[in-house]
């Protein structure tokens, strides 16, 4: 008797703390939607308020007239296409690591310690790089130069590559080899292999690691606010453009932060399973 | 030594070596009156002690693949 | 772990001569468009922040300048600023990590032990991990405000004092340090907890049944089998603290004063704000060295950790 009244003192107090935990780490984002839909005299007050009624009028202000879906385009073109790149690339270059160890692992080590690499120690000659590109032809075509995706999309490919080698490297490990040895004996030509038997057994994986990528790519700020002015700014670097001269509009600030943060989390929750292994670079198989 | 060892030892001599230079710089060439001198003096002691640290990475390797030899050799004795 | 199938037949093959170097030559040219993005975009920029760093280089004047030799380094070395920024780092780097490790584990144990909603539970820890430290940081501004805040308001509920988290000097670093205390302890703890859930029953039912005590069970078993994945969050969590940016740029940037100015932060408001490239060159280059000298001690181990694992698959 005594024991069970223990033991149920012991789970209350467990999910006592738990849902303590929760709160903390659940009410900054909650708050910040709950923000999004105030109305703007009641986002300034003190005490806040947490009765209101409910209004689209930040969202209005932030997509009409701070025009905040062009950096949503923005980030969309930018993230979506240099995942493509770290994808196609980094799927071969993992399928080559999982089966043939290329380079002994001193190559992938490499790999690994470029992702050790400070942003911050390459972002000074990037810029003095992008600028000068950007006033070439070649670089005005091609998109490349301050304020142009094209600098972003190769920043963000070369930052995440390394990474989606490791999460690849993982997934290919996972397929059995005998499959590919019979495609062989088949007759299919390795690149057959890769194509027809590899490619769509890894496809969950391959999926996952682009969900990744996007996610990181879509967060990034530190390339993005010191390539970017304008043109070609993505939403990290958009929330900021609310800091007016009259201070900052914190309900605006609510409503596009809350949009840009939102799909985001929507991937994240369909990604669940995979969150640890991902964030690991396929380490711990979770 | 094989390729890995050298390339693993090439990298320790590279990171010893610069960081011999900023310490120099940062703590030692205050002392210095001529910069040129100290630049000199520098150097001789981060090739020196780059050198040290090759000559004994190479003896280690060597010892190792010695001990390993040996270890072979017993274990074919014991066979025969 | 799938068995080690074609390492045999590969080297089958090498003795069959033709078929061998294909394998060899398909391998490489897998490898190649991968290389060729890491070489060009990532070392050759390094090269040019080399080149940089020992030449004269103040934008404000123009382009970059003549050769100086060591000055620039000189100069940075013996730079306040510097050192004040890098002991920011080390301030900043110590305590999160340790919050975050502390914390992480400890949640971890408490979901463990949790029979039911464990998924729930999950999901939910999972969201500042989506979110952009950018976007929620600045939105924490918001929380943090002394009038309008969230926080300091349910402090007053309690009656505790209100303090002004991000412009008192003795606090502000503490309130960046909370933030990223909040997006990054549920990242130790889902690993941790995954690594907790990966163990094997066994060895715990008989130390059970030996009657070790919990603490005992903790010390003997439960850590030592936990160590390589602990060991590769810390590693991980230390590697992303030192890079630090985001959250300093969009909470403080840098203020009040340079109480909160990380070497990043002191990094890019010289090299983009006082335009003195050539010493921002500099310090990347300490910061690189710093880093490759720790990845010397960290990724060592973690590597043996990986390739033992990539030579059993």
């Amino acid at each position: 008797m005594l024991q069970r009244d223990s033991s149920f003192a012991r789970e209350a107090l467990r999910y006592g703390l738990i849902v303590l935990v929760l709160g903390f780490i659940v009410f900054p984002i909650a708050w910040m939607i709950i923000t999004s839909f105030k109305p703007p005299e009641d986002v300034m007050v003190s005490p806040p308020r947490f009765l209101f009624t409910p209004t689209l009028e930040n969202y209005v202000h932030a997509i009409y007239d701070k025009n905040f879906l062009f950096y949503i385009k923005n980030t969309l073109f930018i993230s979506v296409t240099s995942t493509v790149i770290v994808i196609i690339a980094g799927s071969l270059a993992a399928y080559s690591f999982a089966r043939y160890n290329v380079g002994d692992g001193h190559l992938l080590f490499f790999i690994l310690s470029t992702k050790m690499f400070p942003a911050i120690a390459v972002i000074l000659p990037y810029f003095l790089i992008f600028r000068d590109v950007g006033k070439t032809g070649v670089g005005r075509f091609l998109g490349i130069g301050l304020d142009q995706p094209g600098a972003l999309i190769i920043s963000y490919t070369v930052f995440n590559l390394p990474f989606a080698i490791w999460l690849l490297v993982s997934f290919f490990q996972d397929i059995p080899r005998e499959l590919e040895h019979s495609a062989r004996l088949d007759g299919l030509s390795r690149l057959q292999v890769l194509a027809k038997v590899v490619c769509p057994l890894a496809a969950p994986g391959i999926a996952v690691t682009g969900v990744f990528t996007l996610i990181f790519s879509w967060n990034e700020f530190l390339f993005a606010y010191i390539l970017t002015r304008k043109v070609a700014s993505t939403v990290t670097v958009g929330v900021e453009s609310f800091f007016t001269l009259q201070g900052i509009l914190w309900g605006p600030v609510a409503a596009a932060a809350t949009i840009s943060v939102l799909p985001m989390l929507v991937f994240v929750l369909a990604m669940q399973r995979y969150m640890v292994r991902g964030l690991t670079f396929g380490a711990v198989r979770g | 030594m094989s390729f890995s060892q050298g390339w693993d030892t090439g990298f320790r001599v590279v990171l010893i070596y610069v960081g011999i230079v900023f310490v120099w710089l940062g703590l030692v060439e205050p002392y210095f009156a001529s910069q040129s001198l100290s630049v000199i003096v520098m150097n001789i002691v981060a090739v020196a002690v780059s050198a040290a640290f090759v000559v004994r990475a190479r003896r280690r390797f060597t010892d190792e693949r010695l001990a390993a030899e040996a270890e072979v050799a017993a274990l074919m004795q014991e066979d025969a | 772990m799938s068995q080690s199938l074609s390492v045999p037949t590969s080297r089958q093959r090498t003795a069959a001569g033709q078929a061998a170097m294909s394998d060899r030559w398909f391998s490489i040219l897998l490898v190649v468009p991968a290389m060729v993005v890491i070489l060009v975009f990532a070392l050759l920029p390094l090269a040019y922040a080399l080149d940089v760093s020992f030449r004269f280089a103040d934008l404000t004047r123009g382009r970059i300048g003549d050769f100086v030799g060591l000055d620039n380094y000189r100069t940075v070395l013996h730079d306040k600023a510097f050192w004040d920024s890098a002991w920011v780092t080390v301030k900043f780097t110590l305590s999160a990590v340790f919050l975050e490790m502390v914390l992480g584990i400890a949640i971890a144990f408490l979901i463990h032990g949790a029979t039911v909603g464990k998924g729930v539970i999950r999901s939910l820890m999972i969201l500042p991990l989506a979110t952009s430290a950018a976007v929620t940081g600045l939105f924490w501004r918001y929380l943090y405000d002394t009038q309008f805040g969230l926080i300091n308001y349910f402090l007053g509920l309690i009656g505790l004092p209100e303090p002004n988290w991000l412009g008192d000097y003795t606090i502000a670093l503490w309130s960046v340090i909370l933030f990223d205390v909040w997006q990054w302890t549920p990242f130790v703890a889902l690993i941790a907890l995954a690594g907790l859930q990966a163990l094997p029953k066994e060895p715990f039912e008989a130390a059970e049944l030996d009657g070790a005590s919990t603490f005992r069970i903790l010390r003997t078993l439960t850590f030592p089998m936990l160590k390589p994945v602990l060991f590769l969050v810390l590693v991980l969590r230390t590697i992303d603290s030192v890079r630090l940016y985001d959250a300093v740029a969009v909470l403080t940037r840098g203020g009040p004063g340079t109480v909160t100015e990380t070497m990043t932060f002191y990094l890019y408001r010289t090299g983009l704000k006082l335009f003195r490239m050539d010493y921002a060159s500099t310090m990347a280059i300490f910061f690189l060295y710093a880093m490759l000298v720790a990845s010397l001690f960290a990724l060592r181990p973690l590597l043996t950790q990986f390739s033992s694992r990539a030579s059993e698959g």
